[in-house]
């Protein structure tokens, strides 16, 4: 069966077939033979191509969170839309703030040219100065918050076009 | 000894000063912010009380609310912490005022040590090394014969400065006449102000601090050295004790140094000297803090000496119950700062709830820590989330297992910054011991996560995304939840909890 998950805005598509006690997985070409078995309310013990791993895991909703050799990696499970492209293939980025906190400065007004990697909003939080960036090359269409503002997470900031598709 | 303290502060500091309080039979009061109201520090202390909103502002940093809890739960003392309030001179002034023991060096002390440029002065007097440069504005005749008797390199810096501008790294001598020009320009512009001083650049500095311990009587003792080398924006990640790179002979030295500075002010409680160290073992002062350090367990691990026990101690009146050659160290101890933050992403920090923690144990493990399953990271408070320490008889034993503690510990819920602590542990570099700050700018591949765990967990999560959360059989409870777990634990009331 084919699958896609997203992470960090990205799909990311394997083959998974059960076989014996476990699954085989195709993903990136390369072949898995994988087990995963439940130890607590979040442990799993992991088996892959013959070494054995702890990981924890939680499942809310659209996400997997699961946490290995220290780092997490939060998984969505993409609506049908997102199937086979990331999101960026619309040519529009919508940026959106990453955690709860303040407008710092805005680094660029409607109607400005940005390229992709650019800074166009400073945030704060946690006492902590951010720079949030584009992912395309296109003009600033909207901007919906001021400096000074307080943004919840994922509250909406400001809308990149790409100019190609017009 | 004090009856009842007030601890104000949060996080993992004030359940440490709640255990060395108990441990001595004190009993304990805790202040909170709205947003703190189901924290670990509130569990633990024999009292509890809010003291406002979830800003520092509006309620750590409000001295006159907490002075007046105090007051009210009839405390005999208040123990400050790190942060906050306890590096405030008219706090510590205010406490004394309202009859109330400030459990920290005096008022004075804080003022004194706490100005760097009073503290310089003081330094210098008791001739504690300085970074060599001019004591003030340069004028563009004698520039160049100081610039020759401080060496090179060294760095021209605006007096009016900041931010980098008006600043110049001079290698040799013939840049000099060339850079000096450019530095006071750019100063003008910046600044509208032209003076500029000159100083000797450190070349690959290492963080090194000695942790001093006072009491009341006059005595002060130094407990060693820790290294603080690893830092990101200029913070400390990891700490050991002792240093990798500092001699018996500079030991010695350092100790001796930080004992005299601090004596130079009547010095009681903990306190520690900050120094830069170059490859070549020189150091120079930088500053004093005057309060327990958040890396303050790696020398007690070293030492067997419980530093907060020794504050409360000594505040009381009672004189430190060792002299300096009784203190002696053992083995090695490193500290990780686990800090919920992306170290791919520039360390962002990343809030949100725990949803279930598991702290590593065995042998040689300690874990300061304030966190639960529930537990909500918020934007108001600094992003550190626990304290993994350890100890063995020597580096590469204790860098193992640290390790091998780092791979038990499990946090779900947000980014942390364990994997890349799991990854520095490994590194050939780290493991050498040559340090300095830079060191995690000159090592950005351990920033990154590396592809064969991003596939290891991609298959994982195929796995979980076909055959559900309940893959297989070994579900012990099939009903449980980390979301009901939250749920019932705050609805247990806090004195059956613990």
């Amino acid at each position: 069966m084919k699958y896609n998950l997203k992470i960090n805005k990205k799909i990311v598509s394997f083959e998974l077939e059960e076989e014996g006690n476990g699954y085989k997985i195709v993903l990136d070409k390369k072949k898995y033979s994988a087990e995963l078995v439940k130890i607590d309310s979040n442990l799993y013990s992991f088996i892959c191509d013959g070494s054995t791993y702890t990981i924890a895991i939680q499942k809310e909703g659209k996400r997997i969170d699961l946490f290995f050799k220290g780092d997490l990696f939060s998984y969505e499970i993409p609506s049908q839309r997102d199937k086979g492209g990331t999101e960026n293939t619309s040519g529009i980025d919508k940026i959106s703030a990453p955690m709860p906190g303040r407008v710092v400065k805005l680094l660029k007004e409607v109607g400005d040219i940005v390229l992709e990697g650019e800074g166009v909003v400073v945030v704060e939080a946690m006492k902590m100065e951010s720079e949030l960036k584009t992912t395309i090359d296109g003009k600033i269409t909207d901007i919906s918050v001021k400096e000074g503002d307080t943004l919840d997470l994922g509250a909406h900031i400001l809308t990149v076009e790409s100019q190609d598709k017009k | 000894m004090y009856k009842k303290i007030l601890i104000a502060n949060r996080g993992e500091i004030a359940v440490r000063i709640i255990r060395a309080a108990k441990e001595l039979g004190i009993k304990t009061v805790a202040v909170y912010s709205d947003a703190d109201k189901n924290s670990l520090h509130v569990n633990l202390a024999d009292q509890a009380f809010n003291i406002g909103k979830p800003l520092p502002s509006e309620s750590y940093l409000v001295g006159k609310k907490i002075i007046s809890v105090a007051k009210k739960a009839k405390c005999d003392g208040i123990h400050p912490g790190y942060g906050f309030l306890s590096e405030n001179a008219d706090f510590a002034e205010n406490c004394i005022k309202n009859k109330i023991d400030f459990i920290g060096p005096s008022a004075e002390a804080i003022r004194l040590m706490g100005d760097k440029i009073t503290s310089r002065e003081i330094a210098k007097t008791a001739k504690v090394p300085l970074v060599p440069g001019t004591d003030g504005e340069v004028n563009d005749n004698e520039a160049l014969g100081l610039a020759k008797k401080i060496g090179y390199p060294l760095m021209i810096k605006a007096s009016a400065g900041g931010g980098g501008k008006g600043m110049r790294l001079v290698h040799e001598e013939s840049e000099f006449e060339n850079s000096l020009k450019m530095a006071k320009s750019e100063a003008k512009n910046a600044f509208n102000n032209d003076a500029v001083f000159i100083e000797r650049f450190i070349q690959e500095p290492r963080h090194i601090e000695i942790q001093i311990l006072g009491d009341k009587k006059g005595n002060v003792v130094h407990l060693f050295e820790r290294e603080c080398s690893i830092q990101r924006r200029h913070q400390k990640v990891v700490e050991e004790a002792p240093s990798p790179g500092v001699s018996e002979k500079t030991r010695k030295k350092m100790g001796e140094i930080a004992v005299k500075l601090a004596k130079k002010v009547s010095y009681s409680g903990a306190g520690t000297v900050e120094f830069i160290m170059d490859q070549k073992e020189n150091f120079y002062f930088l500053e004093m803090n005057t309060r327990v350090q958040v890396e303050h367990p790696i020398t007690e691990m070293i030492t067997g000496i419980d530093i907060v026990k020794e504050m409360i101690k000594v505040s009381y009146g009672h004189e430190l119950s060792f002299k300096q050659k009784d203190i002696e160290r053992k083995g090695h101890a490193i500290e990780c700062r686990v800090c919920a933050e992306d170290p791919d992403n520039n360390f962002l920090p990343t809030p949100g709830t725990i949803f279930y923690v598991k702290s590593p144990q065995g042998p040689g493990v300690r874990d300061d820590s304030s966190l639960f399953n529930g537990y909500k990271v918020t934007t108001f408070y600094d992003p550190m989330l626990s304290k993994l320490i350890v100890w063995s008889e020597d580096r590469d034993s204790a860098i193992k297992r640290m390790s091998r503690a780092l791979s038990e510990y499990i946090v779900l819920g947000v980014k942390t910054n364990l994997g890349f602590l799991v990854r520095l542990m490994d590194d050939k570099d780290f493991i050498s011991g040559k340090l300095d700050t830079g060191f995690i700018e000159k090592h950005k591949k351990l920033l990154k996560i590396p592809k064969e765990n991003s596939n290891i967990a991609t298959i994982a999560s195929a796995i979980i995304l076909h055959a559900g959360i309940g893959v297989k059989n070994l579900e012990r409870d099939p009903k449980f939840t980390p979301w009901k777990y939250i749920a019932r634990r705050a609805s247990v009331s806090r004195n059956s909890m613990f």
